[in-house]
């Protein structure tokens, strides 16, 4: 999958995931507590979401609490795991 | 605790010994507030010197055991303490791929994970990495769910470990997390955290409840299935029917069995205040 369409599948499944709703979510709004509340609970539910709309699987040995600090390092982090 | 095994127990002496040792002088061990207070709100049961001795040893002579889990030239004479493994359950739940092994902070401490470290399983557990010795895991995995900044990805390392046919290790009354629910039972609020049971839902992962006991000196581990909740109950009533089904597993033991107690570190506090009326 090419980088623009994971945006925008990750964009759409982050606004849906975001219990805090804010008028602009971009590649670099924080996902976490502090930025969209997306909590430990939305981290596995996001990630379960993206897998079924996106058929990539995530692997574990590169995931790391910055692959959750924003859409970007999500979208980097899945784009890698196309490729790889 | 280490304050009042230490004049009674030798280091060199043979675990048996240590915990006969123990045994002899828990009339005279000290009593826990929580467990004062547990007492107190249970009428039911026949709370007197005998149990508080009990919860007394059993604390005690878990923190004796816990010292010998760690302790590699040691660690057999601990894990031979074990009299009875009913796993059954376990092993029925291992053919359907990746499980969830719900634990409970009652009993011997860290003697459940031991005894699975010893069953070469794929196994990625959840506890306090802080005391772990580095020699102690061979090809298991440990992670710490009270590492807040990294709580994200081990639900996320958790569901792929699941996913790939693993089995998960927890205690599923961790008090802490993201998101937890306050139950009120026995006349006490107890706080448990979702995590494991959000894994359950979202993976649709069988779960083993497993505890390892006190019985008599010797240890006991037990599993049973937790059935999963019924479907389209929205997620709230899952995840509480999930806790309602452990607490199930785990409710015998809390009120028949003080020598597994272990201080009852998740409890809240009372379902009805302490009284205020000056007479404390």
């Amino acid at each position: 999958m090419e980088r623009e369409p994971l945006a925008r599948v990750v964009l759409e499944v982050v606004r849906a995931q975001a219990p805090v709703s804010t008028a602009v979510v971009d590649e670099d709004s924080p996902l976490g507590p502090g930025g969209l509340g997306i909590d430990s609970i939305g981290c596995l539910e996001l990630v379960l979401e993206l897998e079924r709309r996106t058929g990539i699987a995530l692997r574990d040995e590169s995931l790391t609490a910055e692959t959750f600090a924003t859409p970007r390092n999500l979208i980097d982090h899945l784009a890698r795991a196309t490729r790889g | 605790m280490a304050d009042l095994v230490g004049p009674i127990v030798s280091l060199d002496d043979p675990l048996p010994t240590k915990l006969r040792l123990l045994r002899e002088r828990a009339e005279e061990g000290g009593r826990d507030e929580r467990l004062v207070r547990w007492a107190a709100e249970h009428p039911e049961i026949a709370v007197g010197a005998d149990w508080h001795a009990r919860a007394w040893w059993g604390a005690a002579a878990g923190e004796v055991v816990r010292a010998h889990l760690y302790d590699q030239r040691r660690r057999e004479e601990a894990l031979d303490l074990l009299t009875a493994a009913d796993v059954d359950a376990l092993d029925e739940a291992r053919r359907r791929g990746g499980v969830i092994v719900a634990a409970a902070h009652l009993g011997p401490p860290k003697f459940l994970m031991n005894w699975l470290l010893g069953r070469r399983l794929p196994l990625l557990v959840w506890t306090n990495t802080r005391d772990l010795p580095d020699w102690l895991g061979g090809d298991a995995a440990f992670a710490d769910p009270l590492d807040t900044a990294d709580r994200g990805v081990l639900l996320v390392k958790s569901a792929l470990h699941l996913r790939g046919g693993g089995v998960l290790l927890g205690a599923a009354d961790q008090p802490t997390g993201d998101r937890t629910v306050v139950f009120e039972r026995l006349g006490m609020r107890w706080r448990f955290s979702l995590g494991l049971p959000a894994l359950a839902r979202t993976l649709g992962a069988p779960v083993v409840t497993a505890l390892a006991l006190w019985q008599g000196d010797r240890v006991r581990i037990v599993c049973g299935v937790l059935a999963s909740p019924a479907a389209g109950l929205t997620e709230e009533g899952w995840h509480r029917a999930w806790l309602e089904a452990y607490w199930r597993s785990i409710e015998p033991v809390l009120r028949n069995e003080p020598e597994n107690l272990r201080f009852l570190r998740w409890v809240v506090d009372r379902v009805v205040p302490p009284r205020d009326d000056g007479r404390r």
